[in-house]
């Protein structure tokens, strides 16, 4: 059974305790990162960031401020297309392991050309992967694969003290997304699920994806 | 979110993964486990089964489980029935192979008299009790006991069922509500648990931004498949609770959030297994099984299982 995600934005604090605790889990190193005027921090995914937490605020139709939070990572998508783009290249640079729908970068990655790195970079709807331009490796999240693997929950679902992120069997978590929504739905009109039917990692949004982040939802 | 629990199956599998030692072992009870909870599902609907009573509050806080002094009716024919019923999984065990017969033919019409004898030597975990019987009826008391824990738990799981509704992890049992129920045995039947459990934290809708609970210590009976809260420190045995005394043994690799809680006064243990870590809920008594790893050490560290079971005796 496909194992997916729920990412309930509504609930959401930005504690940012999933974007350390997958640093910490994957032993990722501190880098050095500049403040941009928001409290999103580092500006962007990269090497050794696969987990961010974005910031955007605007005003609603009351003149009220609203300030979303948007926990960015890979969709794990059900037909991952970077996948596609990188097997015309170097076959198994990406691969997608069945049992848990985890797409996975593998070592092979390094051996994509630059050009065919960013082919797969740009071929990705919702711009996750970045090149590691040390280990010419393509990273990104990996669904904590070695945990999942054996039974264990993510890292940045463990550490979410909110309930914002769920992780179980694909069938389980649509029923429960679907039944978020329904409560959501309530407070939020606007509400929608993020592409369920092509990602197992299916953002709950409480308005439009332009109120979150340009790459939020692909439809 | 509502989880189902896995099937014996299910957990097995997970554990023969992890854990390909166990592979042999694990396959040989499989079967068994599974056959033992459909039969027990099936007798809920398909069979004319009585009623346990229901929880009295005064008398659990006092530490009087509900079947304590229950005169069970005559269990002759469901006895009968799940010992026919499992025959063919019994039939597999290595040790058992061609020696089962006998045992058959006793269950198929246990004496109500001997049942008593039968139900006392379970619930205290003792085979010596059914050695006069067994003698008389020219059977080994040890298989005689092996079985009887089976065809016992397989009713016992049913009448629970039955009574109190189907084992459910996030279920609020009868005897949670107020925390009447503080021991470290069974509310039900007054066995030892085989197996502890913390549980996942939950959604509250009226807190927005925190999640609620997650991390309270459960015990499961394996016997009759109840659960019930417990503290947290405090061992199940000897009802210490001073953590200094209150231990605990865990893999130091890939643990799966399984662990064993050992008591340093008394020298009793219990596997326990934290939910939060885990992606799936586990079939409890199959978990159990499948951290035979870890009661190997325990027997080497000379602890004492709180509830002996046939993979965790090693004499």
């Amino acid at each position: 059974m496909p194992k997916s995600f729920l990412i309930d934005t509504t609930r959401c604090t930005a504690c940012r305790g999933c974007q350390m605790a997958c640093k910490d889990w994957h032993n990722l190193p501190a880098i050095e990162t500049k403040q941009t005027g928001t409290h999103q921090n580092p500006p962007d995914l990269n090497p050794c960031n696969y987990k961010l937490v974005r910031f955007h605020e605007h005003k609603d139709e009351n003149g009220r401020v609203v300030w979303n939070f948007f926990p960015d990572q890979c969709r794990h998508c059900i037909y991952p297309v970077c996948k596609d783009v990188a097997d015309m290249a170097v076959p198994g640079a990406i691969i997608q392991d069945k049992e848990t729908g985890a797409v996975l970068c593998t070592e092979k990655s390094a051996e994509l050309s630059y050009e065919d790195a960013q082919a797969v970079i740009e071929a990705c709807p919702y711009n996750i992967p970045r090149l590691d331009k040390k280990t010419l490796l393509l990273t990104k999240c990996d669904m904590c694969f070695d945990r999942v693997s054996n039974g264990m929950q993510p890292m940045c679902v463990k550490s979410c003290p909110t309930g914002t992120m769920l992780f179980g069997d694909r069938d389980e978590i649509l029923a429960e997304a679907k039944k978020r929504l329904a409560i959501i739905k309530k407070t939020h009109p606007k509400a929608y699920l993020a592409d369920p039917r092509d990602v197992n990692v299916i953002f709950l949004l409480a308005e439009e994806k332009e109120h979150y982040y340009e790459y939020a939802s692909f439809m | 979110m509502q989880q189902s629990s896995q099937t014996a199956e299910q957990t097995f599998t997970d554990i023969m993964l992890w854990r390909p030692a166990l592979k042999n072992f694990l396959t040989v009870f499989s079967p068994l486990f599974m056959a033992m909870d459909k039969l027990s599902n099936e007798m809920v609907t398909n069979f004319d089964l009585f009623a346990l009573p229901a929880c009295q509050p005064e008398r659990m806080q006092n530490g009087i489980s509900i079947l304590a002094d229950f005169n069970f009716p005559d269990l002759a024919q469901p006895l009968a029935h799940i010992s026919a019923q499992l025959s063919g999984q019994l039939q597999a065990l290595p040790n058992l192979q061609g020696n089962v017969d006998p045992y058959q033919k006793y269950f198929a019409q246990v004496h109500l008299s001997e049942q008593a004898i039968l139900w006392r030597s379970i619930v205290t975990n003792d085979a010596n009790i059914l050695q006069e019987l067994a003698e008389k009826l020219n059977l080994d008391a040890a298989i005689l006991h092996f079985l009887a824990k089976f065809f016992f738990s397989v009713l016992l799981k049913a009448l629970v069922t039955k009574t109190y509704g189907a084992s459910d992890i996030s279920k609020e049992w009868p005897w949670d509500t107020n925390n009447v129920w503080q021991q470290g045995y069974c509310p039900v039947c007054g066995a030892y648990p085989t197996i502890g459990w913390l549980d996942k934290p939950t959604i509250d809708e009226r807190n927005t931004y925190l999640l609620e609970g997650g991390g309270r210590k459960h015990l499961h009976c394996g016997l009759c498949g109840a659960n019930w809260r417990f503290l947290r420190l405090s061992c199940p045995n000897c009802g210490i609770n001073e953590s200094k005394e209150l231990e605990m043994l865990t893999c130091t690799d890939n643990t799966h959030g399984e662990s064993l809680d050992h008591c340093s006064k008394c020298n009793s243990y219990y596997p326990l297994v934290d939910l939060r870590e885990r992606i799936n809920i586990p079939h409890l008594d199959a978990q159990a099984l499948g951290m035979l790893h870890l009661d190997l050490i325990a027997h080497e560290k000379g602890l004492m299982p709180l509830r002996l079971s046939f993979w965790n005796s090693f004499n």
